[in-house]
């Protein structure tokens, strides 16, 4: 499975792709890249499965890249992982296609409850 | 006297940030050179008011560890730069990224927003950084150590 880990910390990105192998989901082919926009071009080009998306991002924010692929007919499973899960952010999140929104700080437990139905 | 921000145990930042650094061991203890020739490294964070509530530092050792360690630069570049207390902008980039996760060691579930705003070498702290530094409500000092690059002290100030 193709997954795209979207955070402009590198620290972040290294702390996802750690809590998946720690939750279980190992041997998936994981690329990453640090702003929306970045990412919009990463999955027209590369066509992942999973997108893990960071929300507060320079050039484009991860509500705005999900919202951009929903134009473009882009289909995929996308969700959050963010800092602030306030609940107009989870009903934004929802309305623009987000099928979870994991806040931090999460665990390999909160990986495993809101990734297990979508990583095989 | 008790802050609305919690300090972390050794426990808790051994599993956040050993998440970053395999083989991350992290034990209470230590004394921390807060002093301007010192060559530490402080996160400073703030409230949503703008006002600094929490500090974490790293001595000098710590800091060149980390910095050279996150982008796995040779374990030599962290020596020099440890005894010569001058960090490259890329180790200075990595001390930022480390104290972004770090915000996390001080706040919980019932604690006020807060967030990085800055990272400075003590000789550099602002002002009211400076105060908090000099007359924290509590504080807790940690052995850290990684392997083959060594270690130092880390410290939390609320």
């Amino acid at each position: 499975m193709k997954i795209l880990i979207v955070d402009d910390s590198t620290a972040m990105r290294m702390i996802v792709k750690k809590t998946l192998r720690l939750a279980g989901f190992e041997g998936h082919d994981i690329t990453e890249v640090d702003d929306g926009a970045k990412a919009l071009a990463a999955i027209k080009a590369s066509k992942p499965d999973l997108v893990l998306s960071d929300w507060n991002m320079p050039n484009m924010t991860g509500l705005q890249l999900l919202e951009s692929l929903s134009g473009d007919g882009v289909k995929l499973t996308f969700g959050f992982i963010t800092t602030e899960a306030t609940p107009d952010m989870r009903a934004k999140a929802m309305g623009a296609g987000a099928k979870f929104l994991i806040s931090k700080p999460f665990t390999p437990e909160s990986f495993k409850e809101h990734l297990g139905a979508h990583i095989r | 006297m008790a802050t609305a921000y919690p300090l972390p145990d050794a426990p808790k930042i051994a599993e956040l940030l050993g998440l970053l650094f395999d083989g991350l061991d992290v034990k209470a203890g230590g004394t921390f050179d807060q002093t301007p020739a010192g060559g530490a490294w402080f996160g400073v964070f703030v409230a949503d008011s703008g006002e600094p509530v929490a500090l974490c530092g790293a001595d000098a050792n710590l800091a060149a560890t980390w910095g050279c360690a996150f982008s796995m630069l040779p374990v030599g570049v962290a020596k020099d730069a440890a005894k010569s207390r001058e960090l490259t902008d890329v180790m200075i980039g990595n001390m930022r990224e480390i104290m972004n996760i770090c915000t996390r060691l001080v706040m919980d579930a019932s604690s006020p927003h807060l967030k990085l705003d800055q990272i400075y070498p003590t000789k550099s702290l602002p002002a009211p950084a400076t105060a908090l530094l000099g007359a924290p409500k509590g504080h807790r000092e940690f052995l850290v150590q990684l392997p083959k690059y060594g270690g130092g002290v880390l410290t939390f100030l609320v």
